[in-house]
């Protein structure tokens, strides 16, 4: 079986994040970049199920930059036996990648799709839904436990309040949770190895797949700072205070 | 040619104060390491006096702290309490009795202070609290009560040299210790009587000197010691020192003229210029303080030979000469020019490794070249063998040069192997690289001490022991040095990749982007790095350690890695090699396992130092033959083990 593995270059989650001064995007200049922990989980995940001999091949694919070479390269350190990747400099939307993923699917006709289930930059949580809607592939999304027995992969998803284990026919579309895995670390005999596994290059055109944006970014805002707090001298005080400044009670 | 002909100049008297110099050689004051407690000790004792009594003029003692405030390491001499004077008396009788003059210098480092007297960080004073960038040393703007007290604390230590028979003091306002604080307006702040105009910032001197006075009169000769100009962008310019000397001139009996300050890693290579410096490379500055002033003055810096030492007294750059390493390197250097033996002088070559190298390692003071050097009470002289033997040395390099010198000094009869052409061994490769040329000058002396010595040397000659032996060698030292040493390297790919010292030896030199791997921190990575970028490479050194040149000595290393700079290397630190593959090299991080990889690369060279020629196992076969290993042979380390090995193994036979 064949797994491919969607990867994502997102801010390292060590580096704080700032905004541009005229607040039209996040600030990306000198910024350490890394590959999304969550799509970390995916890769391991796959490596894993690969060493378990359930899988045979494991293919990491990227839609971004040419500088999302790095991710894929880590994920072929990681244990990914060859990459795509398809190169775009538009901002690259949850739908556009959906899309170019679905191609890729369709070409590939891997067993298992594994994504994570967000990306830490946006945040959207959308992109393996949108593939299996594109794909008419099931999905078991927000993954704690991956099993995959025969043509069928029960899949164990973190819900409000307890664990859903569903049960999917392969193929299939899994994203991850956190607690699926703890990712290991690059080795350098891997890294060195990684450098000689191929590594596609394709453009949204190859594959059909128009990128343009369908949403348009108005303003990116940093949190609010949090205001200094003040100490009340009486019960009344403060009663008049959330009444009338914080305005929570009426 | 006598030497009043040859040496006009150096060998003529002359008057400093109340004091005749017999010749216009001196030893300046530097720190040794010998004192124990603070207190002078039989080493010092020895170590001055072997230079006395080998013809120096004039010796200028250590640095002696004159104030508890002023301890700046934890082994200098103190001159703050009475009980001093009979340790100075001993010095001063010492040299006195073959005709030197001694004069002591009196210290205050102010925030110069490398560590307090246990290690700890110290509590230190300036002018003002300006931070000094080289130690970290935040000091204490000094209170009127505090400047009084150090002022009288000069007074009180002239006094007490005064009392043990020393003939001169000579105050530090050199390399931007206590007095130049005052004087520099970047380190002096204050706004009281010390600081602001030039007239407030020389009062402490002038309080100093005055108070000095007041204790000795004219029955001693007062000196200053001051850079000519303190070669950084936070120290002072030549104005200053021309000014200040100007304004003390009548107060004065001499100047002592050197350059740089301790407060800067930049300025402080002035303190012991390392050998890319040229010979007395302060004449030109000498000179146009000369014109200004009629004061006696001593000029050092790189004034090896005494031929350079005539020069500078001879163009009237300056009234006497420093040479203190070369009297470190060769205490009979005055001896020898005086009879007319210029050939005989073992000449300094400026490494700067055990003389101020050791010093800032907290050892005793010795010389790469002569380890005889600060072992005055071991070593004074080599004697004579009892018996004398046959004795053959086997490899040329320094440890088998020295080893079968001093054999033969002894006594013995000894023939030196060597299996190629030419002796030296990797001296010949050092002296190879940028700025370290001079390092063939140990191979100079020990050829001509072999030849002096009367050494028979043997040279494309392959020996081993057993046949030596057989031959009717009493005794074989074996010094044939190392082998470059290849850590263990993943390669998956075609990268070139080779030895550094190989390169030295005349093949083609890699271009385009090279990294250099360096485990040692000496003088071959760092050396091959600005070779390559001289030559048009892009050079990457990744060194092992924390910094480039860790192992350099620090003058020698801050002065290489500013050419570096200037050269544009990159410097990645902290990397531990792992593999390479067609274009990347491939490291660790050692002080997390994190990768670090370095892409582009056209070639990798590899200096991580030797590893001995002489295995365990032929140490087995020749267990019952009296053998001894000397050198890199034995374990592979640099050319003053080297040296001393060679040394250690001839006086035991």
């Amino acid at each position: 079986m064949k797994i491919l593995v969607a990867v994502k270059r997102v801010i390292d989650y060590n580096v704080k994040i700032r905004v541009k001064p005229d607040h039209s995007d996040v600030d990306l200049t000198n910024v350490k970049m890394a590959m999304n922990p969550f799509c970390e989980i995916a890769v391991e995940e796959a490596v894993r199920l690969k060493e378990k001999g359930v899988a045979t091949e494991v293919v990491a694919v990227t839609v971004g930059p040419k500088a999302a070479q790095e991710q894929l390269r880590t994920a072929l350190a990681l244990g990914a036996d060859r990459a795509i990747h398809v190169e775009s400099d538009e901002r690259v939307e949850s739908l556009g990648a959906a899309k170019a993923l679905a191609k890729l699917v369709e070409e590939e006709q891997p067993g298992l799709v594994i994504l994570g289930k967000q990306a830490i930059d946006t945040d959207n949580n959308q992109t393996g839904q949108m593939l299996a809607a594109l794909t008419g592939l099931p999905q078991g999304t927000f993954a704690s436990e991956v099993a995959v027995d025969g043509d069928k992969v029960q899949v164990t998803r973190e819900i409000d309040g307890g664990l859903q284990t569903v049960e999917l026919s392969l193929p299939a579309i899994v994203t991850t949770d956190l607690r699926l895995n703890e990712p290991r670390y690059a080795k350098l005999p891997d890294i060195m190895k990684a450098k000689k596994k191929p590594l596609d290059v394709k453009s949204p055109a190859d594959l059909g797949v128009e990128m343009a944006t369908r949403t348009k970014l108005l303003k990116v805002e940093p949190p609010a700072e949090r205001q200094g707090g003040i100490k009340v001298g009486s019960v009344d005080e403060l009663v008049d205070k959330l009444k009338n400044e914080a305005k929570v009670i009426s | 040619m006598s030497a009043q002909e040859l040496f006009p100049n150096l060998f003529s008297p002359f008057r400093i104060g109340p004091c005749t110099i017999p010749n216009r050689i001196v030893f300046t004051g530097h720190d040794t390491c010998l004192p124990e407690d603070g207190i002078v000790n039989d080493a010092l004792v020895a170590y001055l006096e072997k230079r006395a009594r080998h013809g120096t003029g004039l010796i200028v003692l250590q640095v002696s702290g004159v104030h508890e405030s002023a301890r700046y390491t934890s082994h200098l001499l103190m001159a703050n309490d009475d009980a001093c004077i009979p340790g100075y008396r001993r010095l001063a009788e010492a040299c006195g009795q073959h005709g030197s003059v001694l004069f002591a210098q009196l210290f205050h480092p102010g925030r110069e202070i490398m560590e307090s007297s246990d290690g700890l960080r110290p509590v230190a004073y300036s002018a003002s609290g300006v931070p000094q960038e080289r130690f970290g040393v935040m000091p204490r703007g000094l209170s009127r009560a505090g400047i009084h007290e150090i002022v009288e604390s000069f007074a009180a230590a002239a006094r007490r040299m005064c009392l043990a028979g020393i003939q001169g003091v000579e105050i530090l306002a050199s390399h931007g210790y206590l007095p130049a604080q005052f004087l520099n307006p970047q380190v002096n702040r204050r706004d009281d009587e010390y600081g602001g105009s030039f007239a407030n910032r020389v009062r402490f001197l002038e309080e100093v000197l005055d108070a000095i006075r007041r204790e000795v009169g004219d029955r001693m000769a007062v000196g200053l010691r001051l850079s000519c100009d303190e070669r950084d962008e936070q120290g002072m310019g030549q104005d200053i020192a021309i000014e200040t000397l100007r304004h003390l001139e009548s107060r004065l009996d001499y100047a002592s003229v050197v350059a740089g300050t301790s407060a800067t890693l930049g300025g402080s290579v002035h303190i012991v210029p390392p050998m890319s410096y040229e010979s007395a490379y302060l004449s030109k500055e000498s000179h146009s303080l000369r014109s200004d002033l009629s004061l006696p003055l001593i000029l050092t810096g790189r004034i090896n030979q005494p031929h350079e030492a005539e020069e500078v007294i001879r163009s009237g750059a300056a009234d006497l000469c420093g040479m203190t390493r070369a009297l470190i390197c060769d205490p009979a250097m005055p001896a020898k020019a005086r009879r007319n033996d210029a050939d005989g002088i073992r000449a300094c070559i400026g490494c700067n490794q055990a003389c101020i190298g050791h010093f800032h390692r907290g050892i005793p003071i010795s010389c790469i070249q002569y380890p005889e050097s600060g072992r005055e009470l071991l070593y004074d002289d080599l004697g004579r063998a009892e018996i004398s033997r046959r004795v053959a040395v086997i490899g040329g390099g320094p440890a088998g040069m020295k080893a079968a010198m001093v054999a033969a000094a002894r006594g013995h009869e000894v023939t030196l192997f060597e299996a190629g052409r030419r002796l030296g061994g990797q001296a010949n490769q050092a002296q190879l690289l940028p700025g370290r040329s001079e390092f063939g000058g140990l191979i100079t002396n020990l050829m001509e001490e072999l030849k002096r010595a009367e050494v028979e040397v043997a040279t494309q000659r392959h020996v081993t022991p057993q046949a030596l032996v057989a031959e009717g060698f009493e005794r074989v030292i074996v010094a044939t040095g190392a082998r470059p040493y290849t850590p263990p390297l993943e390669l998956l790919g075609e990268l070139p990749v080779s030895q550094a010292v190989a390169l030295l030896d005349g093949a083609s030199l890699p271009g385009g982007h090279v990294v250099i791997y360096d485990t040692q921190g000496d003088w071959v990575g760092v050396g091959v790095a600005e070779l390559l970028a001289r030559e048009g490479a892009r050079v990457t050194l990744a060194v092992n350690g924390l910094h480039p040149g860790e192992s350099l000595q620090s003058y020698v290393r801050d002065s290489t890695v500013a050419r570096l700079h200037d050269l544009g290397v990159r410097v990645m630190t902290y990397a531990r090699v792992f593999g390479a593959d067609d274009d990347s090299v491939y490291f660790y991080h050692t002080g997390g396992a994190e990768p670090m990889v370095v892409e582009g690369v056209d070639h990798l060279v590899l200096s991580c130092g030797g590893e001995p020629v002489v295995s365990p196992e032929d140490e087995d076969r020749w267990a019952t033959l009296p053998v001894t290993l000397v050198g890199d042979c034995l374990a592979p380390r640099t050319a003053e083990e080297a040296v001393y090995d060679g040394l250690k193994a001839a006086m035991a036979i």
